[in-house]
């Protein structure tokens, strides 16, 4: 059992690529299970009145992502690697799947979230090959600022 | 369930926001057993499966009859069955 969190940083936009802020991934190969277990995201860019909305849903493909940031390890004793394949700013969206948005959270661009889940009830994802979680801004009421996305996750 | 419950005995997890005037609002929250949705006790309306014994969202709940009792846990197990039973065809 390996802790391991990760950034996904984007410019957000509303198109079909350019609302995936980051997705996280199983491998292609030798695929792990994915428990999400704390997520913060928000706005970093200069104050500005605007009104985001945040989901976080599942996806069956990883997509093209324009860049994937090494996952840390918690535990910076532990050797394992993580498995898990981190994409953020895409170019070609992971394949969504349908009916499968697990929150779905208007905020204003000033404000920011944290989750944390229990022991137990954490986002599950099965170690099926390139399948996981993607994090998108599908509507934004005004402007591109830039946005993060802090994931936590543990592979079992 | 109390439309009025702001916060529950044993939540599956805590939220918070803090607003663009840097005040933080902060929430109970629970995990759907069928589905894994995220939801707000204070804000979200769900329900109760007394296959599985656990709260369900709204979707799940109104979606009991035809589809059963199927746990998330459940269904990762058969996904992952049914990859591995692919894979090696």
């Amino acid at each position: 059992m390996a802790l391991f969190s990760t950034t996904m940083q984007r410019t957000l936009g509303t198109g079909a690529a350019s609302k995936i802020v980051g997705s996280l991934t199983c491998a292609a190969s030798n695929p792990k299970r994915i428990i999400l277990f704390e997520l913060e995201f928000g706005s970093e860019d200069t104050p500005a009145n605007a009104a985001i909305l945040w989901q976080i849903a599942r996806c069956s493909t990883a997509g093209t992502a324009g860049s994937n940031p090494t996952p840390a390890a918690l535990d910076n004793a532990d050797p394992i690697a993580a498995t898990t394949v981190v994409g953020q700013a895409h170019s070609s969206a992971p394949t969504a799947v349908s009916n499968s948005t697990l929150l779905s959270l208007p905020l204003n661009q000033q404000a920011s979230f944290r989750w944390v889940a229990k022991d137990g009830r954490e986002f599950k994802q099965s170690a099926t090959a390139s399948n996981g979680f993607t994090v998108a801004t599908p509507t934004i009421s005004s402007g591109t600022p830039l946005g993060t996305c802090t994931a936590m996750f543990d592979e079992p | 369930m109390n439309p009025k419950a702001k916060t529950i005995r044993d939540p599956h997890g805590y939220a918070v926001i803090v607003t663009s005037a840097g005040k933080p609002i902060e929430f109970d929250t629970l995990t759907c057993n069928h589905c894994d949705r995220l939801l707000f006790v204070s804000h979200d309306t769900w329900g109760f499966c007394h296959g599985c014994n656990n709260p369900i969202c709204q979707g799940c709940y109104e979606g009991l009859e035809q589809t059963g009792c199927i746990p998330w846990q459940k269904r990762l197990d058969l996904e992952e069955q049914r990859d591995r039973l692919l894979s090696n065809l």
